[in-house]
């Protein structure tokens, strides 16, 4: 029974109805899926849904449809059948009803199968339609459906011959092609009297109906199936046979155009008519439409072509489909199975993200689509950039105490860095430790003096007494453990008064487990107790401590050996295996990784023998490098040790600020302008504030980095008549006048008071020549400057001009044109022109240099 | 619902690259309509179209923006097979609202035969540089020796891949152990011409261009966009590629204190770290974000999809929709529903006519 092969066309006017044909022919109608469903309705995108509006079974073996062009509101579907009948058809009732153009049927004398049926699109009454072959009949026939058989009955004078009964019959207007197969055919836009057609599997011709004995072009290609001329265009027509795509320029068909090889048989081809030079082709049995976006070409060669595949739907070899008339880009397809897609192709998007966490990306051709850090979807991301951003606004490493650098770095970790960096400091400070010439800040190795895994270091052995019970714990004590324990924060032994900060912080059993690694039971249980009004598992923990004996082999310690797994704080878990460790080695201490590093090397250096900790310092050493483990900074300290840490920890997190602020911070400048990797760091981190113009942060940071090492003068003036340097003559005077006073001469506390007692010169020191003069107000450059007060015009209502007014009477001038003058008045000049305000020079100083 | 701002750009076809400044406050859009315009960003972040002018005479491929100390200068390519360098100056012949800035022709490259399919500058540590790549596989660079005549240009090097050639990008570092790389892209669809990404290293002493000899491994489908993330002192690029998936690639340069220096050849450790086939189908474009953590493509499936890592393992953190909308992820994805599950409600039944028979 017919063809189960399935097509599809859109309502030409109807937005939103479509039908499919391959035993009956359906209409369906899309809807949006929000809107009311029915349980018959099917998904035909995501947020379309088809709804099935009417059947028509009435034809069988349909092979061709076309939409007749002009309606309103109802569909008349010319359909070309397998034995030849086109017939006029509607969805139930419609005005073509009255007309008398529903049901019509147009016979040819000879039946045979309709290839193919095309409305002409303006002179809407005719329709053509072609034929397979037949010796003794033409193959394209045009038939005039107003002249109807209503005013004009003929009766079939051939239904003999068929010997079938026709009761009513129209006779085309035009007949051409006799004894041609017509494969397809299309009517020209807009001319509506020129027709192409492909016959004869090889050829293409273009006629003009006017005139139809001879082809206007005629020329010899495979390509004669589906010829259709695009929707805006009359020159070009697309056409496919085999496995080749031809486009033809109608002005001159004798080569095509464009001939692209497919590779696989084509089944249909059709032109985009929202968009100029889009093709869509279909491949047999492929589950992807290909489109061709043809290019024009500059010269009269050939146009290039870019291809692409989409794939609507699933995985499933498609039929047919059919682009929308009017949205942009949107097309049905429908699959060997039945499966409907409404699909838009989705123009190629081009996207980019700015430094200042932009994100743009093209939506259709039209539109841009923008979202920045403003938007919540972008938080969701956490993306780093505004985090390093914000710290970077709040002064991050800037601040003059190293502690206060932490809290703004809103991170744990980096807190912890940034506070040790103080520590050490002020252990440095106050003589506690001695630092050598390159390392501002030494770590646990410069302490203990460990170099390539070996160390001198000779401690001696103690028993040292439990405070509250009667007990000795073996411990090394050697002034290089004393001062590693320093800088451990673990100074407990004079003072509480680190242990109370802890317990501050809320880190009690932090607290409680420093407390009996130095050999303080009883305050471990009072913090603990401390602890549990707002934990209260700790008064637990707490009574287990209190039960703690001396004796070797008690059931107290078999008990706590066992449960002390099952405790999820490291700290607790650590004090216990300490409590309960029967050999020296407290591996299970020692391994609790999710203590403080600081508490881990604290405890070693307090409990482990010289090799031991040895041993246990270049292990971590190992394994802060391979996690990138910044707080590992204790044990390097800021030496160069130090730089395989950052480097990994830069690796790890791009934090190129952290890593370069506490280059800039801790690390001796002799060692940060050699080295390379430094100084790497640093100029990233300054061209990231720069691209988000944070210039004052970045100046800040500049004068935090060339601390020691103040840059030369950029700019000198010299005089414009004896050319000698009058800006040297100036520095010579404030030096001299400096000695007098007894000030040391760099500094710079006191030059800003010196400013104020060098008299001002109006005139080159050398030759008496005057000095440049404002542009403006004439008078030279070095003139005692007039107040100018609040009622004065230069300095106008806004907060900015107000800030900038300290500056106004500073000499500026143009780097072009060397013209000048005070700020203040060149800026109010610049406001209303852009011209040099000295006369004759047409320099534009304004506009160069301007951001 | 989020809804993502919207530009109405009026280009009149396809856009085909949008490009910011180094501050992110200026944007270039080009289009297939052979025009260029130029976005300017207020205090209010509203965009403003400040120039928009014909440039080429074909489709303009893509626009790039200079280092701002080299003045506001962009480049842009296009299929008319030329690469084109504009800057803005001041004109006091024109209207004073226009702020008096127009954008002019400063040079226009012509070496190449084919069409030139992207264009971007050398980082700013190596000088004025400016590279294209063009369909018919060579990588041409130019040099500007005096940078405040951005007119004169001299054609440099020459690199031919044999591939074409779609898109190319620098490295970005200030480590001066760090060699220049440029990465270029092939469009080519045949999988047997082998991998479609290529790199050189630049190196500055000998002038030259060299291919290194590792290869990116499994590349072998068409490329269509490529974008090293700045470096930021880390010790290895991060190489995003836009082919049939997203492909992030990890560029490690091996510190030579064994490469004989004068070769000047220097030894990478390239790994694939992750690929993602969550688009479905081919990936269009990449982009890093500042800091290279963070990359978003997008994809013929008309989604952007942003990338990250935590720790070494990259996953999808976010999809927006072409229209700015969140796709929402309960929607039942089978538009599959057959045929055969729907009712009729309209049938019009067969009509049993002796003329209606077939014929044969």
């Amino acid at each position: 029974m017919g063809s189960s092969r399935l097509e599809v066309i859109w309502s030409p006017y109807h937005t939103n109805k479509f039908f499919t044909w391959g035993n009956d022919i359906y209409l369906y109608e899309v809807r949006s899926i929000k809107e009311q469903m029915k349980q018959s309705d099917i998904n035909i995108s995501e947020n379309t849904s088809a709804r099935l509006l009417a059947t028509n079974s009435n034809y069988r073996y349909v092979k061709c449809i076309d939409v007749y062009p002009k309606s309103e509101s109802d569909l008349l579907l010319a359909v070309g059948q397998a034995n030849g009948k086109v017939s006029l058809t509607t969805f139930g009732p419609s005005v073509f009803d009255s007309v008398g153009l529903a049901g019509v049927e147009l016979t040819p004398r000879y039946a045979r199968q309709c290839n193919t049926v095309k409305w002409n699109p303006a002179e809407t009454n005719l329709l053509a339609s072609g034929y397979e072959k037949h010796r003794s009949d033409h193959s394209i026939l045009i038939w005039d459906v107003t002249k109807g058989p209503s005013d004009n009955r003929i009766y079939g004078s051939y239904s003999s011959v068929l010997g079938v009964m026709s009761t009513e019959y129209i006779r085309p207007v035009i007949e051409i092609g006799l004894s041609d197969i017509a494969h397809s055919l299309s009517w020209f836009n807009q001319n509506p009297h020129y027709l192409i057609v492909g016959i004869n599997n090889k050829n293409l011709k273009m006629l003009d109906i006017r005139e139809i004995t001879s082809a206007i072009y005629s020329q010899t290609t495979k390509a004669v199936y589906g010829v259709e001329v695009a929707p805006y265009d009359d020159n070009y027509v697309v056409s496919f046979g085999d496995n080749q795509i031809a486009v033809w320029d109608t002005r001159n068909l004798e080569k095509s155009i464009l001939s692209l090889t497919q590779s696989k048989i084509v089944s249909k081809v059709s032109w985009c008519p929202t968009r100029r030079n889009l093709i869509g082709s279909l491949h047999k049995e492929s589950s992807a439409i290909h489109l061709h976006d043809i290019q024009q070409s500059v010269e009269n060669n050939e146009p290039s072509v870019l291809s692409r595949s989409i794939q609507p739907g699933q995985n499933m070899p498609l039929t047919s489909f059919s682009w929308h008339p009017k949205h942009e880009n949107r097309l049905i397809a429908v699959s060997y199975v039945g499966a409907i897609t409404d699909y838009t192709v989705f123009e190629r998007m081009t996207l980019n993200w700015s430094p200042s966490t932009h994100i743009v990306w093209t939506y259709g051709r039209q539109h841009l689509k923008l979202i920045s850090d403003h938007d919540k979807i972008y938080s969701n991301i956490q993306d780093f950039g505004p985090k390093i951003k914000r710290r970077a606004l709040a002064e991050y490493g800037l601040k003059e105490e190293l502690w206060q650098n932490g809290a703004i770095s809103e991170s744990e970790t980096l807190d912890n860095v940034w506070q040790w960096l103080h520590l050490s400091k002020t252990l440095v400070d106050s003589g506690n430790i001695t630092s050598s010439d390159n390392i501002y800040h030494p770590g646990i190795r410069n302490i203990l003096h460990i170099e390539n895994n070996q160390s001198t270091l000779k401690s001696e052995l103690v028993y040292s007494k439990w405070n509250d019970i009667a007990m000795t714990v073996v411990t090394y004590k050697s002034p290089a453990r004393e001062n590693a324990l320093q800088l451990c924060g673990w100074k407990f032994h004079s003072d509480s008064t680190a242990l109370e900060r802890i317990e501050l912080e809320g880190s009690f059993t932090r607290a409680a487990a420093i407390a009996i690694f130095n050999l303080k039971l009883r305050s471990a249980i009072n913090i603990l107790f401390k602890g549990a009004s707002r934990q209260p598992h700790l008064a637990v923990i707490a009574m287990a401590l209190s039960g703690y004996s001396t004796e070797k082999k008690s059931l107290w310690r078999e008990m706590c050996a066992a449960t002390k797994e099952q405790l999820s704080d490291p700290y607790l878990k650590a004090a216990f295996a300490f409590l309960v460790d029967q050999s020296s080695h407290y591996k299970h201490v020692l391994n609790e990784t999710e203590m403080l590093i600081d508490d881990r090397i604290g405890f070693a250096c307090t409990f482990l023998s010289d090799t031991d900790l040895v041993e246990y310092i270049c292990q971590l050493t190992d394994h802060v490098y391979e996690k990138g483990d910044i707080s590992g900074i204790l044990l390097t300290g800021s030496s160069e040790e130090c730089l395989p840490l950052l480097q990994k920890y830069l690796d790890n997190t791009t934090d190129v600020q952290t890593v370069s602020l506490i280059c800039v911070r801790a690390f001796a400048p002799s060692f940060l302008h050699e080295d390379s990797t430094c100084q790497s760091w640093i100029e990233s981190y300054r061209s990231l504030l720069d691209s988000w113009r944070l210039w004052v942060h970045r100046a800040k940071f500049d004068i935090l980095l060339n601390v020691n090492k103040v840059p030369p003068q950029q700019v000198f003036i010299s005089c414009n008549f004896c050319a000698k340097n009058t800006s040297a003559f100036m520095q010579e005077k404030i030096r001299n006048k400096a000695k007098m006073l007894g000030i040391q001469n760099n500094d710079a506390s006191n030059y800003q008071g010196l400013r104020v007692l060098h008299d001002e010169i109006t005139s080159c020191p050398h030759c008496r020549k005057p000095l440049p003069r404002c542009a403006i107000c004439l008078s030279s450059m070095g003139t005692q400057s007039t107040y100018f007060g609040p009622e004065s015009k230069i300095i106008t209502h806004s907060i900015q001009s107000l800030k900038s007014a300290e500056c106004s009477l500073w000499f500026t001038w143009c780097q072009t044109c060397r013209h000048g003058g005070h700020a203040g008045h060149l800026s109010d000049w610049f406001k209303e022109h852009s011209e040099c305000p000295v006369t004759g020079c047409s320099c534009n100083c304004q506009s160069l240099d301007d951001l | 619902m989020f809804e993502a701002h919207t530009i109405n750009a009026q280009h009149k076809d396809l856009i085909h690259d949008v490009a910011y400044n180094y501050y992110g406050n200026r944007m270039a859009t080009c289009s297939s309509d052979q025009f260029v315009k130029i976005w300017d960003q207020d205090e209010h972040g509203n965009w403003n179209l400040s120039a928009a002018w014909k440039a080429h005479s074909g489709s303009v491929w893509k626009v790039t923006w200079a280092h701002p100390e080299y003045g506001q200068v962009i480049a842009t390519c296009s299929f008319d097979r030329t690469a084109s360098i504009w800057e803005e100056i001041i004109d006091t012949n024109i209207l004073k609202d226009s702020g008096g800035r127009q954008w002019v022709r400063r040079a226009n490259l012509v070496d190449s035969r084919t069409s030139v399919t992207d264009v971007k500058f050398a980082p700013k540590t190596i000088g004025l540089f400016l590279t294209t790549c063009a369909s018919d596989g060579i990588l041409r660079i130019y040099e500007a020796p005096d940078i405040m005549n951005l007119s004169s240009w001299t054609h440099q090097h020459e690199v031919s891949s044999k591939l074409s050639c779609s898109c190319l990008t620098w490295t970005s570092s200030f480590n001066r152990l760090h060699v220049p790389l440029v990465a270029i892209g092939s469009d080519d669809n045949n999988a047997s011409t082998g991998s479609k990404v290529l790199i050189y290293e630049y190196s500055e002493a000998f002038r030259k261009f060299s291919k290194i000899g590792d290869t990116v491994p499994y590349c072998f489908d068409a490329v269509h966009d490529i974008t090293f993330a700045t470096t930021h002192g880390r010790s290895y690029h991060l190489l995003a590629i836009a082919t049939k998936n997203v492909r992030i690639v990890k560029v490690k340069p091996i510190p030579d204190n064994v490469v004989n220096i004068q070769s000047g050849a220097s030894k990478f450790e390239i790994t694939t770290v992750a690929t993602f086939e969550d688009h479905y189908c081919t990936v269009w474009r990449v982009s890093w974000n500042v800091l290279g953590t963070v990359l978003a493509s997008s994809g013929d499936d008309g989604c952007v999809r942003l990338w990250k890592s935590d720790k070494e393992y990259w996953k999808c953190v976010s999809v927006l929709k072409g229209d700015g909308s969140i796709p929402d992820t309960a929607m039942a994805s089978d538009a599959a529903a057959t045929l055969s599950t729907k009712a009729r409600y309209l049938k019009l039944g067969p009509i049993s006519h002796p003329n209606q028979v077939p014929y044969h």
